[in-house]
């Protein structure tokens, strides 16, 4: 589904991966883990178009997507859930979710986009309850969700998502998770970049271990979690250990 | 001051300040998608109205106030690819227009003088072309990003070059449009107040531009993105919308708009090439009272601005007109930089 080959990007002069290389199988649920300052971020806004990779090449559905402004990667099927939520502050819910779906309502699909809304509100059924409210007004754990829906509304194959449990209550992140891995059920791939490292693979089916703009470890979910290093690193192992 | 004067004033008042709202909008919209104050939003209003007086000779007027506000849109459009924005890929477009104002240039310098009329214009024609290309090839790969404030700069440096290219592509003349209904005596009598119908179509056609943008912005796919672009531009590309031509579509509205209200006041206060500066003066003045980026203040401050200045005529001498609205700015920004309506703590945010 998504082939990244040996990326490099940053920003103006400042590389920030030094050669990175993830993969993203069909139906699959891929997490990056790695410290603050690793380069997690520049990775997926370099996948959404946001950012000019300096080399290496990202590959997706088969097609080399260099030549791909940031909104035809979003037609492609390839969406971001930015970092920090970026909802449309003052327009309504449900006006963010109309232009998730912005490409959509060009091509006469009123109806669908219609019945795609309802089901982001079943999906998040709090949203329904706010859906005239302004986005800005809502809790962060709320905005997350309603960027999750809003990327959800371009239909995509693959949701990347930056951090979605940042500075959110531990039960509303579960719920989150919760909803991604019910999602990949119906067919969704996933690349999930997290600091939260325990929360990240507890759904994920493989990991890559981000550190200063380089994988330092990758495996399946069970290959990380057994990981000396990262366990004491990422999951706190060698603490709770002790706690018990 | 009687009772009926008070009403002549305040109508006068009125329309004047209806067309510094449109300005002041236009202001609103370009300042709204791209963060750029656009200090030529007056001279897109006075291109509209010279191209709306000119096409009225032969045309219907309706017809003509069309391919007015059409050309100005254009304009609009030209500018924004011209001088906003920032592209480094090779765009015939773009050496297109720099070949034309290259071409109006040597027209204007009198290089080809000695030909006869008609083939001096396309003589320069044939030498801009070729320039705009050559310019494009050769410096489009030094477009930088460039930041805000040099991006309003240049939107003066535009307000002067479409000054100029006015002024010889008219005359430095005060030109009018004809009333649309009767002429400048045709009096409408309402009770002891009497005022010209031409004063009703300016406030009609100006309140149905604020109603329609209302719609616009509100209900329409574009204008959701539009409104989403003024927010965030990453999260808008996210979206998969096209920021660029979102920005576009904002010059092309403020042209358009500004250059219908410039045609329907002409009548009454008259078009001049170098009318536009004064009006982006007090476009801009209205948009700070108002607070920057919110249309309805936008509406609420040029009326204000047009109450104040009609009404200053019977204290101060004509000739201090303007000066309310230049002490008015002052004021604010001394006083309430945020605007009357605006919320301090928005403005905080704000580079502007």
């Amino acid at each position: 589904m998504l082939t990244i080959r040996n990326l490099q990007s940053g920003y103006h002069k400042l590389r920030v991966l030094k050669g990175v290389s993830v993969h993203v199988g069909e139906n699959e649920i891929v997490t990056v883990i790695g410290p603050n300052g690793a380069g997690k971020s520049t990775l997926l806004m370099t996948v959404a178009g946001i950012l000019k990779p300096f080399a290496g090449t990202v590959t997706f559905d088969n097609t080399d997507l260099e030549s791909f402004s940031a909104e035809k990667r979003v037609e492609a099927g390839c969406v971001l859930v930015p970092e920090g939520r970026r909802v449309f502050s003052t327009l309504t819910v449900k006006e963010n979710l109309e232009l998730g779906a912005f490409l959509r309502s060009g091509k006469n699909e009123k109806s669908a986009i219609q019945q795609d809304i309802e089901r982001m509100y079943s999906l998040f059924p709090v949203l329904q309850k706010r859906m005239k409210q302004m986005a800005g007004t809502l809790s962060g754990g709320e905005q997350q969700m309603l960027a999750i829906a809003r990327a959800l509304m371009s239909r995509p194959k693959l949701l990347m998502m930056d951090e979605p449990s940042m500075g959110i209550a531990p039960i509303i992140v579960s719920q989150i998770f919760k909803t991604i891995s019910m999602l990949r059920e119906e067919g969704l791939s996933v690349l999930l970049v997290e600091q939260n490292a325990k929360k990240a693979l507890s759904i994920a089916d493989r990991g890559y271990v981000l550190e200063t703009g380089q994988i330092v470890v990758s495996g399946s979910r069970e290959e990380l979690l057994e990981n000396h290093d990262v366990g004491r690193a990422y999951l706190g192992k060698d603490y709770s250990t002790i706690d018990e | 001051m009687n009772v009926d004067l008070f009403f002549n004033y305040l109508v006068i008042g009125l329309t004047v300040g209806a067309q510094y709202a449109i300005v002041a909008i236009g202001f609103n919209i370009i300042y709204n998608t791209t963060g750029i104050i656009n200090f030529a939003q007056g001279d897109f209003l006075i291109l509209g109205a010279m191209v709306a007086i000119s096409m009225s000779s032969i045309l219907p007027i309706g017809i003509a106030i069309g391919v007015g506000v059409l050309v100005a849109a254009v304009y609009g459009a030209v500018v924004e690819n011209v001088f906003i924005r920032r592209n480094r890929s090779f765009s015939p477009f773009r050496s297109v227009c720099i070949g034309i104002i290259a071409a109006l240039l040597l027209k204007t310098l009198g290089i080809f003088s000695f030909l006869p009329e008609g083939i001096d214009f396309a003589a320069a024609f044939l030498f801009g072309l070729p320039v705009g290309f050559g310019l494009e090839t050769v410096f489009r790969k030094y477009m930088k990003e460039q930041t805000v404030l040099s991006l309003i700069v240049l939107t003066i440096a535009v307000s002067i070059l479409t000054r100029e290219i006015m002024s010889h592509l008219w005359d430095k003349d005060a030109h009018v449009l004809p009333y649309f209904i009767g002429d400048s005596n045709t009096i409408l009598s309402l009770g002891s107040i009497s005022f010209s119908p031409q004063r009703i179509w300016v406030l009609g056609i100006c309140a149905l531009l604020v109603i329609g943008l209302y719609v616009f912005f509100k209900y329409t796919r574009y204008g959701k993105a539009m409104r989403a672009c003024s927010l965030d531009h990453t999260a808008a590309k996210l979206c998969g919308i096209n920021v660029r031509l979102m920005i576009t579509i904002s010059f092309i509205v403020s042209a358009a708009i500004a250059a219908l209200a410039g045609s329907v006041i002409s009548p009454l206060s008259q078009t001049k090439y170098d009318m536009g500066s004064v009006l982006a003066i007090k476009g801009f003045s209205v948009a700070i009272l108002g607070g920057l980026g919110n249309s309805f203040a936008a509406v609420a401050g040029g009326l204000i601005l047009g109450i104040l200045e009609a009404f200053s005529v019977s204290i101060f001498p004509n000739a201090y007109k303007d000066v309310v609205a230049i002490l008015l700015l002052l004021l604010i920004l001394v006083f309430k930089p945020s605007g009357v309506f605006g919320s301090r703590q928005a403005s905080q945010l704000k580079e502007f």
